[in-house]
């Protein structure tokens, strides 16, 4: 089992540096994200997408289950998912070291991202009150991870769920009636928002000889080096329609106000860019599936 | 011709170990991997990666299309990264299964009391010494016989360059490697390469933004091939 190095002195030198001069290893500047790419699978609501060289898979899928007692008239929504050592190397599973703890912070950024700020409208997968109800199950799984798993990880949720289609469900007379996919056109999920994440890692500059850049440098969509050097990653969450998801702040570092509405405001800035990028990524694969008759 | 593990293959025998290939006395010769089966001698093809030294010109060899991983062999250099500080040497990361052990003293010039000051997460640029299944990997910043550095030793400043394909690591020790020639080709500025054929590679330039036209270059190599190295791609390096 390989270790995780700490990159060495000359990476780290020379990164910081170059951050100095607005430069980074990959051409990108400081507040470009890399290039999103989605793929679809052969099931709706099987999405895979690369940020760079970090690649994850969604896949969704629905079942029938009982509501909870004291919300008889909601769906249920889970997601899973676990890094392994197909993400990178050192990655061990089970539930010990740090591979846990960064599995755990990652579930509890995509939860927060997507199933708590009420993405998917809860009510409308209700089929008899108290008695059925869906149960929407988002599992990702991690590929290739070169930096920022999260916003991977919620584009790849955000993008499966609105492919996503489940059978309709026909209610006579308290007898439910699943129709399977080719015989009912499936009925998409009711979405309420997209959303969308940006995650800044913030770099001190300091701790180099030259003291008089000063402070820290921002920096969109790390990868797996700079998230490695940073000192602190701001995740926002937000819609095209500038509302706040989310914000989480890891690690150790202190943020000015005027760092955090910067981020926010980059941030819902850019959501409805790349909001229309992932619909029209997901409509332009749902249309190529009816014509292929599938849907 | 392709073979995979457990395949028997007809070489001659050798008496040093082959990554690849396996020999015992009831077996005869196994081939542990899966990959092409070169015969050595050099027929000068592309697939012929280990043209670096004669002795390896010769030898039989497995050649695995994309290998990253990487497996100590001796005489082969490397570029390690300090892990520990001891008190008479280093361990090194080299990438292998393994830690290797760099002795203080195996350096040019190294003395008892004249030692290099190495710190912990710094590069070197080694040669294998001793590689050995049931034996820590030893390395060393000389040539034994000489004495002399060799341009071993400490590589200061610059970028490293990691988790390459080890093969496109090999073929830019090649005299006539592509890669190396496109670079040459394309930068018109002075550029030096300490090539470690445990898929790194430690770039220095000049200025920051030519390291990074370097790294982005090599990189792009290593993901999608040489090919892709075309007029196109040095113009958008520029920007």
């Amino acid at each position: 089992m390989p270790r995780k190095l700490e990159v060495n002195v000359n990476n780290k030198e020379f990164i910081i540096n170059a951050l100095k001069d607005n430069k980074r290893l990959d051409g990108r500047s400081l507040l470009e994200a890399r290039r999103l790419e989605l793929e679809y699978g052969e099931g709706l609501g099987s999405v895979t997408v690369k940020l760079g060289e970090s690649k994850v898979m969604c896949s969704v899928s629905c079942t029938v289950t009982s509501p909870l007692p004291e919300r008889p008239y909601e769906g249920q929504m889970s997601i899973s998912s676990e890094l392994s050592a197909m993400a990178m190397a050192h990655y061990e599973s089970g539930l010990r070291g740090n591979t846990a703890e960064e599995e755990a912070t990652l579930n509890r950024q995509l939860d927060k991202a997507i199933r708590r700020s009420g993405m998917v409208d809860r009510e409308a997968l209700c089929i008899v009150g108290g008695e059925k109800v869906w149960s929407i199950a988002l599992t990702l799984h991690y590929m290739a991870d070169d930096g920022n798993l999260v916003d991977a990880g919620v584009t790849a949720c955000t993008a499966a769920l609105l492919h996503f289609r489940k059978p309709e469900a026909t209610v006579v007379g308290g007898e439910v009636t699943y129709h399977p996919l080719d015989e009912r056109t499936p009925v998409p999920l009711a979405i309420n928002h997209t959303p969308i994440s940006f995650t800044f890692a913030f770099l001190d500059t300091q701790d180099t000889q030259d003291t008089q850049g000063g402070g820290d440098i921002a920096v969109l969509d790390p990868n797996a080096i700079e998230a490695q050097l940073s000192d602190a990653c701001f995740m926002v969450t937000t819609t095209p329609q500038k509302e706040l998801l989310t914000l989480n702040k890891q690690g150790g570092k202190v943020l000015s106000v005027e760092r955090v509405l910067e981020c926010v405001g980059y941030a819902t800035e850019r959501a409805h860019t790349l909001a229309k990028q992932i619909h029209d990524s997901v409509n332009a694969d749902l249309d190529r599936r009816r014509i292929g008759g599938i849907v | 011709m392709h073979v995979f593990p457990g395949d028997s293959i007809d070489v001659p025998s050798t008496s040093s170990a082959v990554a690849g290939i396996h020999t015992t006395r009831t077996t005869g010769a196994i081939s542990t991997r899966a990959g092409v089966l070169s015969s050595g001698g050099g027929d000068g093809g592309r697939n012929d990666i280990d043209m670096d030294t004669d002795r390896k010109k010769t030898r039989p060899h497995i050649h695995v299309a994309e290998q990253r991983r990487y497996l100590a062999c001796t005489h082969d250099s490397v570029i390690g990264q300090v892990i520990f500080r001891g008190a008479d040497g280093y361990r090194v990361d080299v990438g292998s299964a393994s830690t290797a052990n760099l002795d203080a003293l195996a350096f040019e010039g190294a003395t008892k009391r004249n030692k290099p000051n190495l710190k912990v997460g710094s590069l070197v640029y080694a040669r294998i010494s001793l590689a050995h299944r049931d034996m820590e990997t030893e390395l060393e910043c000389l040539n034994p016989a000489t004495g002399k550095a060799e341009g071993y030793g400490e590589l200061k400043g610059g970028l490293l360059a990691d988790n390459l394909n080890i093969n496109l690591c090999k073929s830019l020790l090649e005299k006539n490697s592509s890669l190396m020639n496109s670079l040459m080709n394309a930068f018109n500025f002075p550029f030096e390469l300490a090539t470690g054929v445990n898929g790194k590679v430690w770039i220095g330039a000049p200025s920051p933004s030519q390291v990074i036209a370097v790294y982005r270059t090599i990189l792009r190599a290593d993901r999608e091939g040489v090919h892709v190295l075309t007029e196109d791609w040095f113009a958008e390096l520029d920007e």
